[in-house]
């Protein structure tokens, strides 16, 4: 298997064997292979950007919003990475082919058929970006995602998109991360 | 806004997160269906008018809107938000606005440094949940700063937004060349200036099509901070514009906010003092384990189910085409760095009622005090708008207005000549002024017909 193919598998497979050994190199300087970017519509600016980056090897890179209480650089690995790992690629597989405009096209049509409206004021942005197992990039991005997912419980590619988000989220709110500009 | 510089100059944020944010950007906004003036305007319904929950399609006074606090998540931190939201109740029902000095920042308000104020945020996404769009194209049109300020519009038939600020170089005024954009913010006829309040508001005073613009002017023009500043009314700004920022108070409604309301409350007729007027207030219902729109029309929630704060509102399509919002909830990020105001930052208190008891259809003159509440740290004195009743019902309803200059120790005044008979309550209501919050002070006052007043001891 080409060394591109299977960085993914490889970064959760490396962090089911040791976790607490990665921890400290990192973040490393490999590539990102699954990240997450949040950009919230109500509050203005580049700083108030929720980004976190799964790096290669099962390390996490993220830059808390300049809004949140703990903002600024943390970096750690991966939590409990063979049970994450597999969510996390169980819900890829469920994204693949997902088109956020479509989707919100066919949603905003079936509320229109039925005299129905749904709006999310404010909706922010997330974007999701993975390279698969065949070392191909992949981007799909929804706004509003919980607020959707949340009136369509019918809707798979919705739970996944939620679901995944909802990972790195908690991956990027935990307690342990080391922050990065912090004095040595 | 000032914001750490610890959290811009970061490299990781330049290095990656930003061309991230660039990626995100380039990928385009889904084109949801939304939104407008009101929630729910688009190209295909611009004039479109979204209605409250409590809306029957009929005229009168509407069931109370109901808000609470959901604990079902975070409940320690959801608890911190009642002052806050007890104080939008009372501001939503005070139902009153400013042409100018809506905002504040830094020392001119109650807010820490490097929080964001939760009361600012929430008036704003319950203005949502009743019905109000963003007056600017906001985040939802894809469009980059500061284009985004360019007035709530649709695509026209080339299905790209046309936003050219214009000579003025100011996205949102007046002069903004928008092509075959179609615009879906309502403007006062033959004036286009959104620091204005007709004294009547309905379709004979406002209007969404540009037929009557003044002339020289190219497009609607809404109440961004930087056009209200251009057109004369300084720290003035739409409470629904969108965009918030640390130390930024913005408490009060604006008079763009207002008229908006107050059209929609006109009915579907759109015509002002007619049979099918309605009104509401809303009213708060407590803490409550993860309520059901029965048990509160509006839930607000502290949790991650968004990036800051957003309102997630459903609706329903009413026969002439206008919409009734079916349910409202509001989620707040809960990791963001939240100032929870406790309670108002201004004591309203009346000091004297004279004569007490009066003669009806006799003045007496009713004198108020505004002043900092106690703890409360805020530059200068409060100042601005005090509205006094003698809470007589309507239409016996008797008003006087008070301005206060904002000088220390300062008392107002003004007279009241009450027409019906009895003992009531009569109210002072400070509207707030910049970082000053809004407040009331109640006395009870008597009115009587001479006979009476004797007897009760009047000379």
């Amino acid at each position: 298997m080409p060394r591109r193919s299977c960085r993914l598998r490889r970064a959760f497979a490396i962090l089911a064997l040791s976790a607490s050994g990665l921890a400290a190199a990192c973040p490393s300087d490999l590539p990102t292979t699954l990240s997450l970017t949040l950009l919230p519509g109500e509050i203005r600016g580049v700083e108030h950007v929720l980004q976190v980056n799964v790096q290669e090897d099962g390390c996490l890179r993220v830059h808390r919003p300049a809004h949140w209480r703990n903002a600024g650089r943390f970096g750690g690995a991966l939590a409990e990475p063979s049970l994450r790992g597999a969510q996390a690629m169980a819900q890829i597989g469920l994204l693949a082919g997902f088109d956020g405009g479509k989707v919100a096209a066919e949603l905003a049509a079936a509320d229109e058929a039925r005299g129905e409206a749904f709006a999310v004021e404010g909706a922010d942005r997330y974007v999701l970006r993975w390279t698969d197992t065949s070392g191909r990039r992949h981007e799909v991005a929804f706004a509003g995602i919980f607020q959707y997912a949340e009136r369509h419980p019918e809707r798979d590619d919705l739970a996944a998109f939620a679901a995944l988000v909802s990972m790195l989220q908690a991956q990027a709110a935990r307690d342990d991360l080391v922050d990065l500009d912090a004095a040595p | 806004m000032s914001l750490p510089a610890r959290s811009i100059a970061r490299p990781f944020v330049r290095r990656h997160a930003a061309a991230a944010i660039i990626a995100a950007l380039a990928a385009g906004w889904q084109a949801p269906a939304l939104a407008g003036a009101y929630v729910f305007a688009n190209a295909s319904r611009p004039d479109s008018v979204t209605h409250p929950q409590v809306y029957t399609g009929v005229g009168g006074a509407l069931a109370d809107l109901t808000i609470c606090i959901d604990t079902s998540v975070n409940p320690a931190l959801a608890a911190q938000a009642e002052g806050a939201v007890r104080k939008v109740v009372a501001t939503h029902n005070r139902f009153a606005s400013l042409p100018a000095n809506t905002l504040a920042f830094n020392a001119a308000t109650d807010i820490p440094s490097g929080q964001v104020d939760f009361e600012s945020t929430l008036l704003h996404e319950v203005g949502h949940c009743i019905g109000l769009a963003h007056p600017n194209h906001a985040t939802e049109s894809g469009l980059a700063e500061p284009a985004r300020n360019g007035t709530k519009s649709a695509v026209g038939s080339n299905g790209v937004f046309e936003q050219d600020a214009g000579a003025d170089g100011l996205h949102g005024s007046r002069d903004d060349l928008r092509g075959d954009d179609i615009n879906l913010h309502w403007y006062i006829r033959g004036q286009n200036n959104p620091g204005l309040l007709p004294a009547t508001v309905d379709t004979s005073t406002m209007i969404r099509a540009l037929s009557a613009l003044p002339a020289g002017h190219l497009f609607a023009a809404n109440a961004d901070r930087g056009v209200m500043n251009a057109l004369g009314f300084a720290n003035s700004e739409a409470v629904m514009q969108q965009g918030a920022g640390f130390n930024e108070a913005q408490r009060h409604f604006q008079h763009d906010d207002l008229a908006t309301l107050r059209l929609a409350r006109t009915g579907l007729d759109r015509i002002a003092a007619t049979a099918d007027d309605y009104r509401y207030s809303l009213r708060y219902v407590g803490q409550l384990n993860n309520p059901s729109n029965a048990d509160c029309n509006l839930r607000v929630r502290l949790d991650t189910s968004t990036g800051f704060a957003v309102c997630g509102i459903g609706g329903q399509v009413l026969g002439n085409g206008d919409l009734r919002i079916t349910s409202a909830n509001l989620a707040f990020n809960s990791a963001t760095n939240w100032y929870f105001s406790p309670a108002s930052n201004t004591v309203t208190t009346i000091t004297s009622d004279t004569p007490d008891p009066s003669p009806v259809g006799q003045p007496y003159t009713v004198s108020v005090t505004v002043r900092e509440a106690a703890g409360v740290a805020i530059t200068g004195e409060p100042r601005g708008t005090v509205l006094v009743t003698d809470g007589a019902p309507a239409p016996n309803t008797a008003t006087c207005t008070i301005t206060l200059a904002g000088t220390a120790n300062e008392t107002g005044s003004c007279q009241l000549t009450s027409t019906l008979a009895g003992t009531r309550d009569l109210t002072a209501d400070f509207v707030g002024f910049a970082g000053w919050d809004g407040s009331r002070g109640t006395a009870p006052h008597s009115t009587g017909n001479v006979d009476l007043l004797f007897a009760n001891g009047f000379e």
